[in-house]
């Protein structure tokens, strides 16, 4: 029932899985933080 | 001489009576407790409540709400037209998104990273699926329970076509609300009560309507260009999201809040019943499968926490590390318990703000790991 094999075989998945996640979330972070720079509500009264 | 025998019509309105089995009374069990934690404990009612009814109704002998022999089933038609095809769950994504306001991650992003952070338990429950037996596919879907989302747990565990997607939505279901009960002590048991009383300042920075706008539609390319398999999750969510912000849809902004978010849920509840077949449920899996779901939850409460415990080894102004377990997507009992925790151990540590911020990042980060185990788990079978 315990399969350690198929447990090794995956763990790289939980490796790729959070880095894939980060590096999304880093770029949406980039991307909010121009639009944050970029478009200021004084501006946009102006 | 009449054509009615009155033991023929006895043996036919009650001989179903024969076929009833000790599953299908299991299953009448499992469908009275969870409307009755729908109604009395008020736990996801919304979905919980069609579910626990759809239980009996698909158990029932010969029921004529489901498929038999070649006349086809109302619930059948349902699931067929909605959720084979994932369109029920892309279509309540859109009134979710219309729901949410992102301002608080928009005015402070870097709780994006914390969102980010909690999305462990999905990974971690996956690789211990798999340590007990279950096939990839079925271990990604069981994972994907710590997404703490529904729509994404059931756009997974349908798409890999799982053998358990009844055990899974109602362990997502059922956990979800479960929140307030199963995060405390957690938070409690891996946080020192110094780190606990951590105040943090909150000083939202005034978003522009053009950033509110901007926001879902450059979420969506990216989302898209980085890993395509989420770009439908994430897509609806945003195009919600979009007519929230637009500021001239908003009578479509209400009705995707409540009519079409109220339907398409009603409709969802039911249908997804149709997994809830005494056959497909009772089995030794599903209690794994119910253990597996509060790993997963623990895991990303465990995730979100040390990922803040471990920015604060760099950072002057200390982040209060039980914000990180906000990062789950359970929206917005997870900000609320850490603002409660955090009042208790001090009243005047309000946490609320920051801690929606980071929550309202798990939603996005929850979407955006369901597209990601999607895409691994191909790359892998």
């Amino acid at each position: 029932m315990i399969d350690i094999a198929a447990f090794i075989d995956v763990l790289p998945m939980v490796v790729y899985g959070m880095l894939g996640i980060f590096a999304v979330t880093a770029v949406i972070y980039a991307v909010v933080a121009l639009l944050n720079k970029i478009f200021t509500p004084d501006e946009e009264n102006k | 001489m009449s054509k009615f025998d009155p033991v023929d019509v006895a043996a036919q309105l009650f001989g179903n009576i024969t076929y009833v089995d000790w599953k299908m009374i299991v299953m009448w069990v499992i469908g009275a407790l969870l409307i009755w934690l729908a109604i009395k404990k008020e736990m996801e009612p919304t979905l919980l409540l069609p579910m626990g009814f759809g239980a009996i109704l698909v158990n029932l002998p010969f029921s004529g709400a489901i498929t038999q022999g070649e006349e086809i089933g109302a619930i059948n038609v349902l699931f067929d037209a909605g959720i084979a095809n994932e369109l029920f769950p892309l279509l309540l994504f859109i009134g979710i998104g219309a729901m949410i306001d992102f301002t608080p991650l928009l005015s402070n992003p870097k709780m994006l990273l914390f969102g980010a952070a909690a999305q462990f338990g999905i990974f971690f429950t996956l690789c211990i699926a798999i340590l007990f037996g279950f096939e990839l596919k079925d271990a990604a879907a069981i994972g994907i329970i710590g997404a703490a989302d529904g729509p994404t747990s059931i756009f997974v565990a349908n798409y890999f076509n799982s053998n358990y997607t009844g055990a899974i939505l109602v362990a997502a279901y059922s956990y979800m609300a479960l929140v307030p009960i199963i995060q405390p002590p957690v938070i409690k048991l891996i946080t020192t009560r110094k780190e606990r009383l951590i105040r943090m300042e909150y000083n939202p920075q005034s978003v522009s309507k053009i950033t509110k706008i901007l926001f879902p539609i450059i979420i969506t390319a990216v989302a898209g260009l980085v890993a395509p398999k989420s770009v439908a999750l994430v897509g609806f969510l945003m195009f919600g999201n979009l007519i929230r912000e637009c500021g001239v849809l908003n009578s479509l902004s209400k009705s995707a809040q409540n009519e079409l978010a109220n339907l398409i849920t009603l409709m969802l509840g039911l249908s997804i019943s149709l997994k809830l077949k005494a056959e497909d449920f009772i089995q030794v899996q599903t209690l794994m499968i119910m253990g597996l779901g509060l790993v997963a939850f623990v895991f990303d409460t465990v995730g979100g926490v040390f990922f803040a415990k471990f920015l604060n080894i760099f950072l002057k102004k200390k982040i209060n590390p039980m914000v990180g377990a906000a990062g789950i997507s359970a929206f917005p009992m997870s900000s609320r318990v850490v603002n409660k925790i955090a009042l208790e151990e001090d009243p005047q540590n309000y946490l609320l703000m920051q801690a929606v911020g980071t929550n309202v990042s798990g939603q996005i980060a929850s979407v955006i790991a369901g597209g990601l185990i999607v895409t691994l788990v191909e790359m892998a079978l």
